[in-house]
């Protein structure tokens, strides 16, 4: 045995002081009598009155001196050597994916106990090589391999869970070959709340996985209505739980929401349109109201690229019909007299010269470009496409559009056709020195555009190419831990996060990780566009428990000396003392003071 | 209180009666001393003959009918109230068996014996007062009120026998025979008491009771003596003189009250709490014609 403080045991010689004065002290009983006066004034024995030392010990005194040694002894920490198996090597493996943040008991999330059961298995398993991974979407190595327990368990202390997705095994595996390989450990714990496939057989998994209640949004895209104004979300709901629900759905832009309740049947996953006519913005939200074990999935981002507005300036009468599409795709603005329009719409007149920038040209033409041959018009018939797959004509379908009579027009420069009926264009494209001009032959009122869907489409695909409009509706979902492009963007010159946090990215770097759910602003020479970014779906999903049991732990293939302490061994001793005396001073002293 | 008496004991105690010297007073008119048949007097029971008795009142119609000889006994013979008088003051809790324990155990076996013969036995426990007094009257029920009695009270408290005997006086009207039962430590003195008691006509017997602890103290070394009623104390180192010296005080006292009653042709016997009560009642009581 030897002691961490020997300097402890100078308080023996305290108690020597004690144990002297002790047996120098006269013991004094206690009697009662029926009548003091029977004793008052009788003489003395003076040899009785001398201190002096006893022959015998007090048995009490005894056991304090032995309560006292021991307590000497839990001062100087005694330890002794003692032989304990130890691991070759022991990995920790830590699932930070999301789905960890479930909150399966009141307050405390799976991550948070799987936590405390690394350290359990870090102080039951002492180990020559010791190596912290934590697994998700984006695993990687916490600690390296080190023999200092002490290493681990401070890095335990300042681990969180991510945002991010499940880990693929196939990454883990590399992991582990990169700290050494499997050979170089007895054990390899996983720590998670989902079952891996094709784990191998030397990682034994540990499931923290009480069930949960939850209900969440696996899926919300948001569209623009093509015809009407404002957007419709599309949502998938997902609900874990037993009972049918009827959450509380909101979604928001940047200045208006809309609140709906849903319906959702209990352990099913169900999907929702919701209008949000409203809308104008471009950054949208959905929420749920009400509380559950897994609120990751609760909040949900879409960003829809629009433009803040259109300016136009029409020369000429304002065509109403397309007035009314031009609004339902966007806020149209009259363009300052002094200041460029995003698109000039000229009706119905004969110019000689073009106004500055994109024209639209609706039965109106320019003598220096085009002119309409035969006033009177040729009759018509149905709209064809030369090339459907043109982007002004994306979700428009030609043959439903029947035109009455259109002039037939002579071009004297380069157009592109992008409508014709019969071999008579009807919308023609030409690019004029970096500007376009669409040539509409004819009047709207000659044609059934106004009350085709075709029109409205036609004419948001046409504001598209003018502003920023997305033409093709396609549903792209960015997922924390993937990375964000933005070489689209230009030259970044911020990134700001949904923690307000503003990231200067390296020049050249055009890879952006997301690691937390929101809105990331892109503040680039080319444009400034919200991106967002949400939790993985599939975190939400419930993985069913094994049927196999989890894999027993590996055999110690060594042994190795320890240290251990044995103060408490000798602090239970001294408090037993210390209550055995008391039990018995209590009872001697009763016996002395009867007499 | 526990009256340490066992079955055994009382039944050797069944043949015992309670006797008396000199007069006795009575209720009834005419006075009762008179044994002249034709007398008015209460027939009680019948009881066996014992030698002493007057023949006149033996039975001979139910001699000739049982062949035993029986003796008549009325109320008047009878009526001769026995006094209890036990000290319960905190001394008698002193000793092992404890003095009080012994008194209530010598209370019930002379309770038992008047109570067997027909008589009248009243029980008053006190300390500096009385305790809830417990009227003279006869039969099984008062045996067991008695025993009630003495096995719910507790010694307690200062004793102060003037002021207890002259409460028990003023509460008596009829006198007759008190047993008094007690240490006789009382500071606040008990001359006064006793002559109370006799000059009311009673007749007063009285056992005196330590324990021998205290006749025949083993204490050594530093003790300190605590008086158990007043809570004085006093420290000494005890040595074979003190003990000499508190034996030869001890006996002064004794021999001071011995002297105090005999003076007052007060019958008084003298017992320690180690002392077995058939011992005290067939050697000490019957040898003095207390009981027979």
């Amino acid at each position: 045995m030897s002691f961490l403080h020997p300097a402890a045991f100078a308080l023996f010689a305290s108690a020597a002081i004690l144990i002297f004065l002790a047996f120098l002290r006269a013991l004094t009983r206690q009697q009662a009598v029926s009548s003091v006066a029977l004793w008052v004034g009788l003489t003395q024995s003076p040899e009785r009155q001398r201190p002096k030392l006893h022959r015998w010990a007090d048995p009490l005194l005894l056991i304090q001196l032995l309560a006292l040694a021991a307590m000497i002894f839990v001062i100087a920490q005694p330890q002794r050597r003692a032989e304990q198996a130890a691991l070759r090597g022991l990995v920790l493996i830590l699932d930070e994916s999301a789905s960890m943040r479930t909150e399966d008991a009141p307050g405390v999330s799976r991550y948070a106990r799987a936590v405390e059961r690394a350290r359990v298995l870090l102080s039951e398993n002492p180990a020559s090589r010791l190596a912290l991974i934590q697994f998700s979407s984006r695993s990687h190595v916490v600690v390296p391999p080190t023999d200092d327990p002490a290493v681990i368990a401070r890095a335990l202390d300042d681990l969180a869970p991510s945002w991010r997705g499940d880990g693929d095994e196939s990454d883990l595996l590399n992991l582990v070959s990169a700290i050494g390989g499997f050979d170089s450990y007895d054990r390899l714990v996983l720590l998670t709340d989902r079952t891996p496939d094709d784990l191998p057989a030397s990682i034994s998994t540990e499931r923290f996985d009480n069930g949960g209640r939850n209900i969440g949004i696996t899926a919300f895209t948001v569209r623009e209505n093509p015809v009407g104004p404002g957007v419709s979300a599309f949502l998938e709901l997902r609900n874990d739980t037993p009972d049918a629900l009827e959450p509380r759905l909101t979604l928001r832009d940047e200045t208006t929401s809309v609140t709906v309740t849903l319906a959702v049947g209990p352990e099913t996953t169900e999907q929702y349109v919701s209008p949000f006519s409203a809308s104008r913005g471009s950054r949208f939200t959905a929420s749920l109201s009400g509380e559950d074990d897994y609120a990751a999935d609760n909040v949900r981002y879409f960003s829809l690229d629009r433009p803040s507005g259109l300016s136009v300036r029409w020369i000429g009468e304002q065509n109403l019909y397309l007035r009314a599409a031009l609004e339902s795709v966007v806020e149209i603005r009259n363009a300052e007299p002094s200041s460029a329009a995003d698109l000039t719409i000229v009706v119905g007149l004969t110019l000689d010269e073009l106004p500055a920038g994109n024209v639209l040209l609706l039965a109106s033409d320019v003598p220096a470009l085009y002119r309409f041959v035969d006033a009177s018009g040729r009759a018509g018939g149905t709209a064809e496409a030369d090339d459907p797959a043109h982007p002004l004509l994306t979700g428009v379908e030609p043959q439903g559009i029947y035109v009455e009579t259109l002039p037939e027009t002579l071009f004297l420069v380069d157009a592109i056709s992008i409508l014709r009926v019969g071999d008579v264009p009807l919308l023609s494209l030409i690019e004029d020195h970096g500007r376009l001009l669409f040539v509409f032959s004819t009047d709207l009122r000659g044609t059934n555009l106004p009350i085709t869907v075709d029109f409205p489409i036609l004419v948001r695909n046409l504001i598209s190419t003018v502003a920023r409009v997305p033409g093709p509706l396609v549903h792209e979902w960015r997922v924390v831990g993937e990375p964000l492009d933005l070489a689209s963007s230009g030259t970044v010159r911020g990134i700001r996060t949904p923690g307000d946090e503003t990231i200067t990215p390296e020049p050249g770097r055009t890879l952006f990780i997301a690691e937390e759910p929101g809105f990331y602003e892109v503040q680039a020479t080319r444009e400034t566009r919200a991106i967002a970014v949400n939790v993985p779906p599939g975190e939400s999903a419930r993985s069913p428990l094994p049927t196999e049991p989890v894999r027993s732990a590996a055999t110690p293939s060594s042994s190795q000396e320890v240290m251990r302490r044995m103060w408490p061994l000798f602090a239970w001793i001294a408090l037993l003392l210390l209550a055995v005396e008391a039990g018995l001073y209590l009872r001697f002293d009763a016996a002395r003071r009867i007499g | 209180m526990k009256p340490q008496i066992h079955e055994a004991f009382l039944a050797r105690l069944s043949t015992l009666r309670l006797t008396t010297r000199g007069r006795r007073k009575s209720q009834l008119a005419g006075g009762h001393s008179s044994r002249r048949a034709g007398v008015s007097l209460e027939f009680l029971d019948y009881r066996s003959y014992l030698p002493g008795d007057d023949f006149r009142y033996i039975d001979w119609n139910a001699f000739g009918r049982l062949d035993r000889l029986l003796v008549r006994s009325f109320v008047h013979e009878s009526d001769m109230p026995v006094y209890i008088i036990v000290d319960l003051s905190a001394s008698m809790s002193i000793g092992s068996p404890s003095k009080a324990d012994y008194a209530s155990g010598l209370a019930a076996a002379l309770a038992y014996v008047g109570l067997r013969g027909f008589d009248r036995v009243g029980l008053y426990l006190f300390s500096k007062t009385l305790h809830a007094p417990l009227p003279p009257a006869r039969g099984l029920a008062q045996m067991s009120r008695i025993f009630q009695r003495l096995e719910a009270d507790e010694p307690r408290g200062q004793t102060s026998m003037d002021d207890a005997l002259g409460q028990f006086v003023a509460s008596v009207s009829e006198s007759g025979l008190v047993i008094l039962i007690s240490d006789f430590f009382s500071p606040g003195g008990r001359e006064q008491g006793l002559d109370g008691l006799l000059r009311h006509g009673h007749e007063v017997v009285v056992v005196h009771v330590l324990a021998p602890e205290e006749v025949e103290p083993r204490n050594a070394g530093r003790t300190q003596f605590v008086d158990i009623e007043t809570g004085r104390n006093v420290t000494l180192a005890v040595g074979e003189q003190t003990l000499a010296e508190y034996r030869e005080r001890l006996l002064a006292f004794r021999s001071a009250l011995a002297t105090s009653l005999r003076r007052r042709a007060i019958l008084s016997f003298e017992t320690t709490t180690d002392r077995p009560l058939a011992s005290l009642f067939h050697e000490d009581f019957r040898a003095r014609g207390f009981v027979r």
